[in-house]
């Protein structure tokens, strides 16, 4: 019964986090959202022998239809928050191009404020489940959070590459053309 | 050829692409280099189960150092065809930005480049699958030998990857892009 809400809110989070972004923010994230969901089939295709989901809808084999969404999310809320830390520690008003502390921003704000709280609370409520008997990981547990180190760097590798697509691509999958 | 050659081998060749694009193409890719052993290294840590290499110098458990370097040179073979190709077929000189059409190039030239290479790669057992592990079952690619799932994996790359490559290839040189 709590996977089924869990589903549910999978599902509702895109367009509540949308409308939270043009209400609160005057944003419009659809092209964020696009792009992270683009990047969210890609991994969840390549890495998908090596997480267990417990959700109905799915894709491909057990990977959710609403996770793929959910990356586009979690890709959304990611570089909001790189791009204000960026703002806010470097005194800027906005990202300046081609400046490779973003990337750094990306990595320590974006996934580790984001991003990985974010897989600790799939982990935690079930929502999927690592197939340990297939991953090797032989690192130990991130202290009190009980999450694999290695959970933690893949994280941190992805956010490093991720967000350059989302934020290039944002402004044009907001047009039609 | 032994395996010791094939990673000797494997080393030279990224310094001969680098020089070929030097000396041929009046290009220095040193920056497309950077940005796509970057990708090279996040794909390799997220899969490194599912693949078993079999070179000696290794960074992650028995995954090679040459190969994120190698998806680096990969990269900068993919988006230069698909420049290419770009610009041939859409009668353009330059990449008109954020013009979503790339992203068919990209995922064309990749196939071109990056899934023979990937089947090269397979074929003289630089590296096999772990089919206890992939469940994969959509079959396999006829003369080629290669499942039709890694062929789909490069096409999800190859639409994502690029635009990484392109927007930080200049800066990891210290200019200005030339296309993002």
């Amino acid at each position: 019964m709590k996977l089924i809400l869990w589903e549910i809110w999978t599902y509702l989070q895109v367009p509540v986090i949308w409308y939270l972004f043009r209400r609160f923010a005057q944003r419009n994230v659809k092209g964020e959202i696009i792009a992270g969901t683009l990047l969210g089939i890609y991994i969840e295709f390549s890495t998908e022998p090596l997480w267990q989901y417990h959700f109905q809808i799915n894709v491909y084999k057990d990977i959710p239809l609403s996770i793929l969404a959910s990356w586009g999310v979690m890709f959304t809320l990611v570089s909001f928050v790189s791009e204000k830390l960026y703002c806010r520690l470097l005194k800027k008003n906005e990202i300046e191009p081609y400046d490779k502390r973003i990337l750094l921003f990306d990595m320590l704000g974006g996934g580790l404020l984001v991003g990985f709280p974010s897989e600790i609370i799939g982990i935690y409520t079930g929502i999927w489940e690592y197939r340990y008997d297939r991953l090797n990981w032989d690192w130990g547990n991130v202290p009190f959070l009980d999450m694999p180190y290695e959970s933690l760097v893949a994280y941190s590798l992805l956010m490093l590459i991720a967000p350059t697509f989302v934020r290039y691509w944002q402004e044009a999958f907001e047009k039609k053309k | 050829m032994p395996l010791i050659l094939s990673e000797i081998a494997s080393y030279i060749t990224i310094f001969l692409v680098w020089y070929l694009f030097r000396k041929l193409g009046k290009r220095n890719v040193t920056g497309d280099m950077i940005a796509g052993t970057m990708v090279g290294v996040f794909s390799e840590f997220a899969v490194e189960p599912l693949v078993d290499y079999h070179f000696k110098i290794t960074f992650y458990k028995d995954t090679p150092v040459i190969i994120p370097i190698a998806w680096g040179m990969m990269f900068t073979l993919t988006t230069f065809l698909s420049e290419k190709l770009y610009y041939f077929f859409l009668k353009k000189h330059a990449i008109l930005p954020k013009d979503k059409r790339i992203f068919i190039f990209d995922v064309l030239a990749g196939i071109l480049v990056g899934f023979p290479l990937e089947t090269i790669g397979t074929n003289i057992q630089l590296w096999h699958y772990r089919f206890d592990k992939v469940d994969w079952d959509w079959g396999i690619i006829p003369l080629l030998n290669m499942p039709l799932e890694v062929l789909l994996a490069y096409a999800l790359i190859m639409l994502t990857a690029p635009t990484f490559v392109r927007y930080w290839q200049g800066a990891f040189e210290g200019r200005q892009s030339l296309h993002a």
